[in-house]
């Protein structure tokens, strides 16, 4: 009640406990100390990716606001079966596309282009953009359409696996592969369009 | 600790680049978290109380009809 009513009291909470254990206290405290904890971990990481999907900074504050509000209320509904940083990611994820859905900056995120007819795509090696210096990394994801850019973030940024980016996007794990090996193939020929030397 | 790659160290360059903002949005954040508190503290209070006055009106209400139908 009091940490209802005066929500900026907080307690000292040891930085060393898991996100699952900070929900748990939160969901059973509502103190509101566990929720700025959260916010230290993840506003940064979940800024970089408003920022990198939205392009402006003004949106990307307000879709962060909106993301974390949408975190807060739905905070009982994390199961735990996924670990908590993916399911704010797929929280961010699933806005952002939403915003440039219904803005239409990005007709591929439009369609269903997650179709699984095997044309010849090849298979680019992980350590070409694993190798890739950081400068020319940020020229390329400008680069790329938006929904090459977020599996690629997905998968090399957040360690998601092939199942909970399956589970963001509603698609079959088949069809995530495919949608990977052209996003890989699509930062390729970018980077040597770009980078011809 | 998960392994450092160019990804990560672009994410980390951009959260840094952009403190002002989180620091902003905290703010916003904060504020509405008060103001849900204060909003659930008002229905918590008052919400049982609105619920007895309603059914104390409505039994009123009933109680007139059935003294109205006596009459005639």
């Amino acid at each position: 009640m009091i940490n209802l009513l005066f929500p900026l009291l907080t307690k000292d909470i040891p930085k060393t406990m898991s996100d699952e254990e900070i929900v748990a206290e939160y969901l059973k405290t509502q103190n509101v100390a566990y929720f700025d904890l959260l916010y230290k971990r993840y506003s940064g990481k979940i800024f970089a990716k408003c920022i990198s999907l939205l392009k402006f900074e003004g949106e990307a504050e307000d879709a962060m606001q909106e993301i974390f509000m949408k975190i807060l209320l739905n905070m009982s509904k994390f199961s735990g079966k996924s670990r908590f940083s993916t399911w704010i990611y797929s929280i961010t994820y699933n806005y952002c596309i939403d915003i440039i859905r219904r803005k239409k900056k990005d007709p591929s995120l439009l369609v269903d282009n997650f179709a699984t007819n095997h044309d010849t795509v090849d298979d680019v090696d992980d350590s070409f953009l694993l190798e890739v210096n950081i400068s020319r990394l940020k020229v390329i994801l400008e680069e790329i359409p938006v929904s090459d850019k977020t599996i690629l973030l997905m998968k090399y940024q957040d360690d998601m696996s092939i199942k909970e980016i399956g589970g963001v996007f509603e698609k079959s794990e088949s069809a995530i592969k495919m949608k990977i090996k052209r996003a890989k193939s699509k930062f390729r020929s970018v980077y040597q369009d770009i980078y011809k030397d | 600790m998960p392994e450092m790659n160019n990804f990560k160290q672009l994410e980390k360059l951009q959260s840094e680049e952009f403190k002002n903002s989180t620091d902003k949005v905290k703010k916003n954040v904060t504020n509405s978290i008060a103001s849900f508190g204060l909003m659930a503290n008002v229905v918590e209070l008052y919400f049982s109380r609105m619920f007895e006055v309603f059914v104390d009106l409505t039994n009123t209400t009933s109680s007139k009809s059935n003294d109205d139908i006596d009459k005639k």
